[in-house]
């Protein structure tokens, strides 16, 4: 017996997605935001590129600052040291619109740092986002450090070890907590919206990334774009973590 | 001879609670000591002042006849090889921790890797270079550890409870190392145990630590307590002892195991000092049998071999009578 088309299931399935307006509208969506990937269209290229490009940058500066400061707030004892938690803790709870509103100020033309020129500037998100992102590294630091065994710091010491070789066998020692703590700092600031827009304008082929590209296209109702991107983000989230999961695994 | 160490009125305390007080202590150089006392006497932390990991508050501590300074710290720890009783392994190759003294000293990395391949040799680790810590079990763990203490060639070792938790044949070894290290290569050895025979058998200079002093003999019978009633009455809180011919100023009571007087029927009438108790425990030591009789507080009696065991037994009751020569205060 010959079997027509239309007595196969999905092809029932298919056609009742066809006639469906709105599905329809989404199929095209991903079929599109597939061809932009695909053809490495220039303004996706370019919106990728920036938002790696600043994230990179602020995560190498968060983490520089975080580190240091979140292995000595763990190491060293002294009054004050739980207030300074405390806040670092708060911090890490403000809302991003408040932390671009703070840094927006900083960098306005009749703020402090405004003679630098920085706002609406890649280098004005890159400023932004290391103020979200350091107290996150800077905490992490420190529970990572605050979860190594009691007998490590007294092992460093009777082997000798000075004040700033303990500092850097720390980080040696936590390094895979450290790492990931690094990973988290980068997702967070390559998801980041609210500092983003506010410091960088989104202006299109200077500081669109792809969180605030995303953000416009939907509200504009084009999907096709903000989906592109989209994929993008997620790729990058996979591709890091998997890095990191891999690093970890090599521990074990 | 210029002694190792050499300690003076010492004190040292954790959170004003002295934990340690010696007035006088003194270490020669190229020999083996043996710090021995109950648990928590404080025999790790006189080990950890002598690895130069605490500072006392009060008092003299000196290393080689020079007076320990708080500002060279570093370059003393750097002298001597203290090896935990439980000690870490760091995350990362056997051999990379075995070196990693030897850099932070200064080695060039080809330099340290070759002498932590001599230390692995010593403890007959060879062929572990490369496997990680958490590959190893606990023997193999605490040899690792072991060889990076000697590998680090210190002028010192400093060893806490080396025998412990290992079987006879790993004790013999240690005792062997001990013995090595000292005859051959001159160093000075100082090890912590709570096993007075492994102590004897290494060394016959022991020094018995109890409640944070040093102690003129093993610690058998060591009450704390307070001198009353114008120095007749040693009150050591369980029981009360007649020190009226006692010799001796200090705030602790030492009892010599051997010097006191027993009876399983009422005996003593009219003396001072005769405790009734029951026995709790009935063992042969080398040549004594250890009696350990509960009579308000605990005593260790040692009773010359040949004596009748027929009427001894646990549970079991007994007299005590500690006389004026038994007692020493200290």
């Amino acid at each position: 017996m010959i079997r027509t088309r239309e007595q196969f299931p999905l092809f029932f399935i298919y056609k009742a997605f066809q006639r469906s307006h709105t599905l329809q509208f989404l199929l095209d969506s991903f079929h599109k935001a597939f061809l932009l990937l695909l053809h490495l269209d220039s303004e996706v290229f370019q919106i990728v590129w920036l938002s790696i490009t600043v994230s990179f940058w602020s995560t190498i500066f968060s983490g520089s600052v975080g580190l240091p400061v979140g292995t000595l707030l763990a190491l060293k004892d002294f009054r004050g040291k739980s207030v300074i938690l405390l806040l670092l803790n708060t911090t890490m709870a403000v809302p991003t619109v408040v932390i671009g509103l703070f840094c927006y100020v900083l960098l306005s033309r009749v703020g402090p740092l405004g003679s630098l020129g920085l706002l609406f500037t890649p280098s004005g998100m890159v400023f932004g986002l290391f103020i979200l992102a350091t107290p996150i590294a800077a905490n992490l630091t420190v529970a990572a450090i605050e979860s190594l065994d009691k007998r490590f710091m007294l092992t460093c010491k009777l082997l000798g070890a000075s004040p700033a070789q303990q500092f850097w066998l720390v980080i040696k020692e936590a390094r895979f907590a450290v790492m990931a703590a690094v990973v988290i700092a980068f997702g967070r600031i390559i998801s980041e919206l609210g500092i983003a827009m506010m410091l960088g304008g989104n202006i299109r082929g200077f500081t669109r990334t792809m969180t605030t590209a995303i953000a416009l296209e939907t509200s504009k109702g084009e999907f096709e774009l903000g989906l592109a991107l989209g994929f993008v983000l997620m790729a990058v989230a996979l591709l890091i973590n998997g890095l990191l999961f891999l690093v970890q695994k090599e521990r074990s | 001879m210029i002694a190792s160490y050499s300690i003076r009125d010492l004190t040292f305390s954790y959170s004003n609670q002295p934990v340690l007080t010696i007035n006088t202590l003194d270490i020669p150089s190229s020999s083996v000591i043996a710090l021995v006392g109950p648990n928590g006497s404080g025999k790790t932390t006189l080990l950890h002042l002598l690895a130069f990991l605490i500072t006392p508050q009060k008092g003299l501590l000196s290393f080689l006849g020079a007076k320990v300074s708080a500002s060279d710290l570093i370059n003393l720890r750097r002298r001597v090889g203290l090896l935990p009783q439980n000690p870490y392994l760091f995350k990362c190759s056997v051999l990379e921790n075995v070196a990693i003294g030897l850099k932070l000293r200064g080695f060039p990395r080809r330099e340290a890797k070759k002498m932590a391949i001599e230390g692995l040799k010593k403890v007959r680790m060879e062929g572990y270079e490369s496997r990680w810590p958490n590959s190893l079990s606990g023997g193999e763990a605490q040899r690792v550890a072991l060889a990076r203490t000697l590998a680090l060639n210190p002028e010192v070792f400093l060893f806490d409870e080396p025998a412990n938790h290992l079987d006879l044949e790993s004790v013999k070894r240690t005792e062997q190392l001990i013995l090595n290290l000292n005859r051959n290569e001159k160093k000075t050895v100082v090890f912590t145990s709570h096993n007075l025979a492994f102590a004897q058998n290494l060394t016959d200079f022991v020094i018995h630590i109890f409640q944070g002093q040093v102690v003129p003999a093993a610690p058998y019978n060591l009450f704390r307590g307070q001198i009353q009633r114008g120095g007749k009455i040693f009150d050591a809180s369980a029981v009360q002892f007649d020190i009226s011919k006692t010799t001796g100023q200090g705030t602790c009571l030492m009892v010599d195991p051997s010097k006191i007087s027993f009876s399983t029927q009422e005996e003593f009438v009219n003396l001072p000092n005769v405790f009734h108790g029951r026995i709790v425990s009935l063992s042969l030591l080398r040549d004594v049998i250890k009696i350990e009789a509960l009579a308000g507080e605990k005593f260790e009696i040692h009773a010359p071999i040949s004596l009748d065991l027929a009427s001894l037994g646990i549970g079991k009751d007994i007299w005590l009578h500690i006389g004026p020569n038994a007692m020493t205060l200290v």
